[in-house]
């Protein structure tokens, strides 16, 4: 106990001077902000890192437009209560100006986020966006630094990192290239459960358990729940089956699966992150299984 | 005891970094199902499923794990440092795992900046036994030498592939003799020694029915026991770079992280830039009002009276108060040693960007002095001024404004720095002050 509470401090400590690096060294950042959890954590943390002053910074989310009802609502309640200016950047835009193309109606939204992101720093100047990913998520994230930098066309190039020396963040960049900034690079999904609980921040209701229509579907890395929506309606011959269940992470409603749950409590939470044995994204994510590579390819894209 | 061990991997392409690491989380049970289906559907195993004896050796290619991005899997090799993240009931780990080839000096380099334990691989198959006199790799001394340079705290040499040697004792004793002759004549940090097989487990979590003969811990209880001196930096004088100065209605704030000593509430403290002292009045830490404050924390502090700071200084301890140590004075003449990272060479006629602390000023190198062996762990006068990739020289720099340096195996923090190029944004060298 003592030892994660310490550890807790050492990562609150190491997330803080980070946001205020990226506050005085950039002249427009930005806090992308979903109303995740991960999102969640990085706005707390940046508030924290600033008080007694208000958030210096506004908020920015890129809404395909299919996200869950629940956490879109949570995500402007609380942008409101922190008194942040927050800037949404809608897919459907992008799509009405003919910069995204759908290859049919239903077609993820996901990998198309990217086009919306990057024409929304462009809109607002952005030099600097920090965001929530996490090293433990993902491996082609295990490589990226905590100042990671995007050329001007907003690419990610991994071969040509910078290299990350102690705490000394080089943020030089020209004109019309930018930064993505992850404090929490060095925290584990458990670190964030344990965080939440610590300081109590709030999350939206998807993430404890609740009664959802869902159909099993087999994928190569195992078995995922599908919600059945809208967007992703069961098809024939698909047993619908009613189930306890929970979101691990929240994402674009095309590509976010549950996991059965019955956790009522963050604390519950905890217990099930300890005993689990699918990482978080593995056991919710659909987009990260079309290939080896698909998250390296749209991060080089310019995804979060 | 620190909660959290960093420690880095230094080894050559091949000597078994990937597939210790997989092995350690393996077998800690950090490695989740899918994470291990993944790699067992990877279209770039390299080797077939290994067949063992018992079940538990029939694994992937555990390797593959940290080989995150699609160039390193098709060529089957390590580009870039890789994070993981191991937690036992005892400690913290993350692991930085360096690769190897190529920008090695580079890349451990970045790696061992933030660790406190290098571990380096020895791959006994790539030795000479037959020699009367049993010769490392230059690999393996250029990483040990890398790691002393970085002030690492500690080093374990893991001593692999013993399966491939038969296990035996005198291989692992040989190298043991070696490397103690080689860390003896260098002064290296304390060298502790591990034989193991990364790729069957032996001696990474649990003591290796294979060498009865070893009477240590493997290497995870090894990592969870280890004591840690703290840093030069924790017991000295309080020393903050100020990132930021925050102005509300209740007046001035003063942001930043400590990064040396310790520092309290009523305590006198002196600012690098002008000399002005002051007084804390107020301090905060993350965790809300505090009455003091040590290496680490993020911290936001009131002082009694008004005083012209701005990011980029330093507030240090008022050395008439403490009376430890003598001020930490400012400078523009700096002698150092630096590790050059960047395939764009060293230009005489230009000037650099030098961030230290907080700070960003220009600098101009003045002369290259010393150019370090690492392989040899030898220093001699530069005949040149050259300066390329992987090279590490001393030098004498000359900066725009006046900077607190203090020598780097003292104070990392105040001693470290980089330098970076104005025109490609380029971060080029890594600097430590002397
Ligand atoms: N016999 C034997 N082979 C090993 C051992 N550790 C690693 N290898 C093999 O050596 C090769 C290189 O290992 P890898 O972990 O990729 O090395 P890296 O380049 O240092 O990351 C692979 O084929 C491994 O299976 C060991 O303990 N014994």
């Amino acid at each position: 106990k003592k030892l994660d509470q310490q550890h807790l401090d050492h990562l609150e400590d190491e997330a803080i001077y980070i946001i205020r690096e990226v506050l005085a060294e950039f002249e427009r950042p930005a806090l992308l902000f979903s109303g995740g959890k991960d999102s969640l954590v990085v706005l707390h943390l940046a508030q924290k890192a600033f008080a007694p002053a208000p958030l210096p910074l506004p908020l920015l989310h890129v809404d395909t437009g299919h996200n869950f009802p629940e956490v879109i609502s949570f995500r402007d309640q609380v942008a409101q209560a922190a008194g942040a200016r927050l800037i949404v950047a809608h897919l459907d835009e992008s799509i009405a100006r003919g910069s995204i193309v759908l290859r049919h109606p239903l077609e993820s939204r996901n990998a198309h986020q990217s086009v919306r992101l990057l024409e929304a720093i462009a809109e607002n100047e952005f030099d600097a966006l920090l965001g929530g990913a996490r090293r433990d998520e993902e491996k082609a994230r295990a490589k990226e630094r905590i100042f990671s930098h995007r050329d001007s066309f907003g690419q990610w190039q991994p071969k040509a990192q910078r290299p990350e020396l102690w705490h000394l963040f080089n943020s030089k960049h020209a004109k019309g290239e930018h930064f993505r900034v992850f404090p929490i690079s060095n925290w584990t999904e458990m670190d964030v459960w344990q965080y939440i609980a610590r300081e109590g921040i709030a999350l939206p209701s998807i993430y404890l358990t609740h009664r959802r229509a869902v159909v099993r579907k087999n994928t190569s890395h195992g078995e995922l729940l599908q919600p059945v929506t809208e967007l992703t309606p069961a098809h024939a011959g698909d047993l619908i089956e009613q189930l306890n269940v929970r979101f691990r992470t929240v994402g674009d409603i095309s590509c976010t699966c549950p996991v059965l749950s019955n956790a009522t409590s963050i604390d519950d939470i905890i217990i099930e992150t300890g005993l689990t044995n699918l990482s978080e994204r593995g056991a919710t994510r659909m987009d990260d299984q079309t290939s080896e590579a698909a998250m390296e390819k749209r991060k080089k894209e310019g995804y979060f | 005891m620190s909660t959290v061990l960093r420690i880095t991997t230094a080894g050559s392409v091949d000597d078994g970094k990937s597939t210790l690491i997989g092995r350690l989380l393996y077998d800690s049970k950090a490695l989740l199902q899918d994470q291990l289906i993944a790699v067992a559907n990877s279209k770039s195993q390299r080797t077939a499923l290994v067949s063992g004896t018992d079940e538990d050796s029939a694994l992937p290619d555990l390797s593959l794990l940290t080989d995150g991005l699609e160039a390193e899997r098709e060529q089957g090799i390590t580009i870039d440092v890789a994070y993981r993240y191991l937690s036992t009931g005892q400690r913290k780990f993350i692991i930085a795992d360096s690769p190897g080839h190529e920008q090695y000096t580079r890349n451990m380099v970045t790696a061992a900046s933030n660790s406190d334990v290098a571990i380096v691989l020895i791959d006994v198959t790539k030795l000479d036994f037959a020699a009367t006199e049993l010769a490392l790799l230059p690999q393996t001394r250029r990483h040990a030498m890398v790691a002393s340079l970085l002030s690492l705290k500690h080093l374990i040499v893991a001593v692999n592939k013993m399966d491939a040697l038969g296990y035996q004792e005198s291989v692992f004793q040989r190298v043991q003799a070696a490397f103690a002759a080689f860390a003896a004549e260098n002064h290296l940090p304390p060298v502790s020694y591990i034989p193991i097989s990364a790729l069957r487990g032996d001696n990474i979590v649990a003591p290796s029915s294979n060498m009865p003969w070893y009477p240590g811990p493997a290497i995870l209880p090894f990592l969870e026991a280890l004591p840690l001196k703290p840093a030069p930096q924790q017991t000295s004088s309080f020393a903050l770079a100020v990132q930021t100065v925050l102005r509300t209605d209740a007046g001035r704030y003063y942001l930043g992280r400590v990064t040396g000593g310790s520092i309290a509430k009523g305590a006198a403290i002196t600012v690098s830039s002008n000399g002005e002292t002051a007084q804390i009045s107020a301090l905060f830490t993350a965790r809300g009002a505090s009455d003091s404050a040590e290496v680490g924390e993020s911290i936001r502090l009131q002082l009694d009276r008004e005083v012209d700071i701005s990011r980029g200084d330093w507030l240090l301890s008022n050395p008439s108060t403490s009376g430890k140590t003598p001020p930490i004075a400012s400078t523009r003449n700096i002698d150092a040693r630096l590790t050059w990272l960047s395939s764009t060479p060293y230009h005489p006629a230009r000037r650099y960007l030098l961030r230290h602390g907080t700070a960003w000023t220009q600098a101009q190198i003045q002369a290259v002095t010393q150019r370090f062996d690492v392989v040899a762990g030898r220093e001699s006068a530069s005949t040149d001024n050259h300066i390329k990739v992987n090279d590490i020289v001393r030098v004498r720099l000359a900066t725009q404004a006046a900077l607190p340096m203090v020598a780097y195996q003292e104070h990392s923090a105040l001693g470290a720095f980089i330098l970076v190029d104005p025109s490609t944004h380029e971060t080029l060298a890594a600097g430590m002050a002397l």
